[in-house]
């Protein structure tokens, strides 16, 4: 897998004028994990919503190689929905297959392989919506590798999932990274930020980019949450963190 | 029991049911999943001044009904948004649409009589006309669903991820036009205010025991039927008006399901784990 990401001078947003995100420079070859750190409402999402091309450009230039694929938080998707999990990653080949051809076997094999990848083989006719957290982000990942997308944009993959899933979803991600493709996953914690190669802090403008020892200083991790960070009485700091839907 | 339809004008009712029924399941089980429900009643009502400006003038009643629904569509499309919910736009354009058609019904051409037909449907009066009619919205919405149906359960399921694949926006809009088509392809039958009887009101009594979207547009399709040759025949030994008879019979069975599947999922609880 040959994929790159590279951003130069990225702002997006959807009033003008008033880009939500300014400012961001990204470059990543294959086989590299970033973490996109910032507060809710910092411009992670719309980042990625950028990236995609679903949120318009101002300014800047975006250059990817391999194909992107996106991966929602788990907490937002629809678990009244008739389908099983099986059909959710079969999902991930639609754009494989044209109106007129129905998926065939070679879908239905990329689809099975790749549940079993995330260690779902075995459930894959449960029911969606009667999986756990964990095992439902697991899916999403299968979605996406099955569209066999060599970037993953993933958007909070640990918030709504415990603790034992949300380690089993680090390890599949160092895999799949180790396979060459990118893996950019939002976060707003920072102690999972530091397991990834590199760390793009952002709150609207771009705060710092590289690897987490470099980037991670108290006074970026400060300018990066403003005025959500909270100074303990030990002089440490600590993030609050506001759950919200968009 | 089966003697009423050996009657012509039964026949042509059933066979405009039998027509209906494709439409109820495919269009049924989106309108569910994806919570058109209230849009589909608002185009509906929005057909209903159509009909009466068709009525009046002699225009094409199909014709004028489709262009006041999608008309609708353009214009809650247009209300909504930041300070106002679709809902509620939904809501503020299907008022209007009745005040127009009743102000238009009474003081501008008095079309009176047929007001009834137009909003609870005229089921035992179709003519071949309306099943011709009928017939061209199956094959527009069939067409539709061949193309875009992978497109509409995708973004039913995941709009960020069907966004991300560029489907959406045609996913939107391809679907809103396949709806309000067999809309006015249901108005004859169930008439401007009962349309949700059938096209919606199936798929949402079938929903909660199918498994699968496929098994959810077959389920709802063939209770539509069912539902509809019923709620026809007992409206001819009573001498009910059909749109009404097929409604309360929707009615009947959705409340069935509702309290079957209440009572499958408070025992699926009061299993003890590992049992």
């Amino acid at each position: 897998m040959d994929a790159a990401l590279k951003v130069r001078g990225l702002a997006a947003g959807y009033a003008p004028g008033v880009p939500a995100i300014e400012g961001v420079d990204l470059d990543v070859a294959g086989g590299h994990s970033v973490a996109v750190l910032g507060p809710n409402g910092g411009g992670k999402t719309t980042l990625f919503r950028a990236l995609l091309g679903q949120t318009p450009w101002r300014r800047g230039e975006v250059v990817v190689r391999g194909s992107l694929a996106y991966v929602p938080q788990t907490e937002r998707s629809r678990l009244d929905f008739p389908i099983d999990a099986l059909g959710v990653v079969l999902m991930g080949r639609y754009r494989y297959a044209p109106w007129y051809r129905r998926l065939g076997r070679d879908d239905r094999r990329a689809a099975r392989e790749a549940l079993d990848r995330v260690g779902l083989g075995d459930h894959a006719r449960t029911r969606y919506g009667e999986l756990s957290g964990g095992q439902r982000q697991r899916v999403l990942i299968a979605r996406a590798l099955a569209q066999e997308a060599g970037v993953l944009l993933m958007d909070e993959p640990m918030s709504g999932v415990d603790r034992p899933s949300a380690e089993l979803v680090l390890a599949l991600l160092e895999e799949l990274r180790d396979e060459g493709r990118i893996v950019l996953v939002s976060t707003h914690d920072i102690d999972q930020a530091r397991r990834f190669d590199s760390v793009l802090c952002i709150n609207r403008d771009q705060v710092g980019c590289g690897r987490p020892d470099e980037v991670l200083t108290a006074a970026a991790v400060a300018r990066t949450y403003g005025a959500e960070l909270v100074r303990l009485a030990d002089g440490e700091q600590a993030v609050v963190v506001q759950h919200h839907s968009h | 029991m089966l003697d009423p339809f050996q009657l012509p004008f039964m026949q042509r009712a059933a066979l405009e049911l039998v027509l209906l029924a494709p439409l109820a399941g495919v269009l049924g089980a989106q309108i569910v999943l994806r919570g058109l429900a209230f849009y589909a009643h608002g185009v509906g009502t929005a057909a209903f001044p159509g009909l009466v400006v068709a009525s009046a003038t002699g225009a094409p009643a199909p014709a004028a009904a489709l262009g006041t629904g999608l008309l609708f569509a353009g214009l809650t499309d247009r209300l909504r948004g930041p300070r106002l919910g679709a809902d509620a736009a939904t809501a503020l354009a299907l008022v209007a649409a009745l005040a127009i058609g009743i102000v238009l019904a009474s003081d501008v051409f008095a079309v009176g009589a047929e007001v009834d037909q137009m909003l609870f449907g005229s089921l035992l009066a179709i003519g071949s006309d309306e099943l011709a009619a009928t017939v061209v919205a199956l094959a527009v919405v069939g067409c539709l669903t061949v193309v875009f149906r992978r497109d509409w359960t995708l973004t039913a399921f995941d709009p960020a991820h069907a966004g991300s694949l560029g489907i959406r926006r045609a996913g939107d809009w391809t679907l809103l036009v396949a709806i309000a088509v067999a809309v006015v392809a249901a108005l004859d039958a169930a008439g401007a205010l009962l349309v949700s009887a059938v096209l919606v009101l199936p798929a949402a009594t079938v929903r909660p025991f199918a498994g699968s979207v496929l098994r959810l547009e077959l389920g709802a399709g063939a209770l539509a039927l069912v539902q509809g040759i019923a709620g026809l025949w007992i409206a001819y030994e009573l001498n009910l008006p059909p749109g009404a008879a097929i409604a309360l019979v929707g009615g009947a069975a959705f409340a069935a399901s509702l309290v079957l599947s209440e009572l499958s999922r408070s025992r699926g609880r009061g299993v003890p784990e590992g049992a």
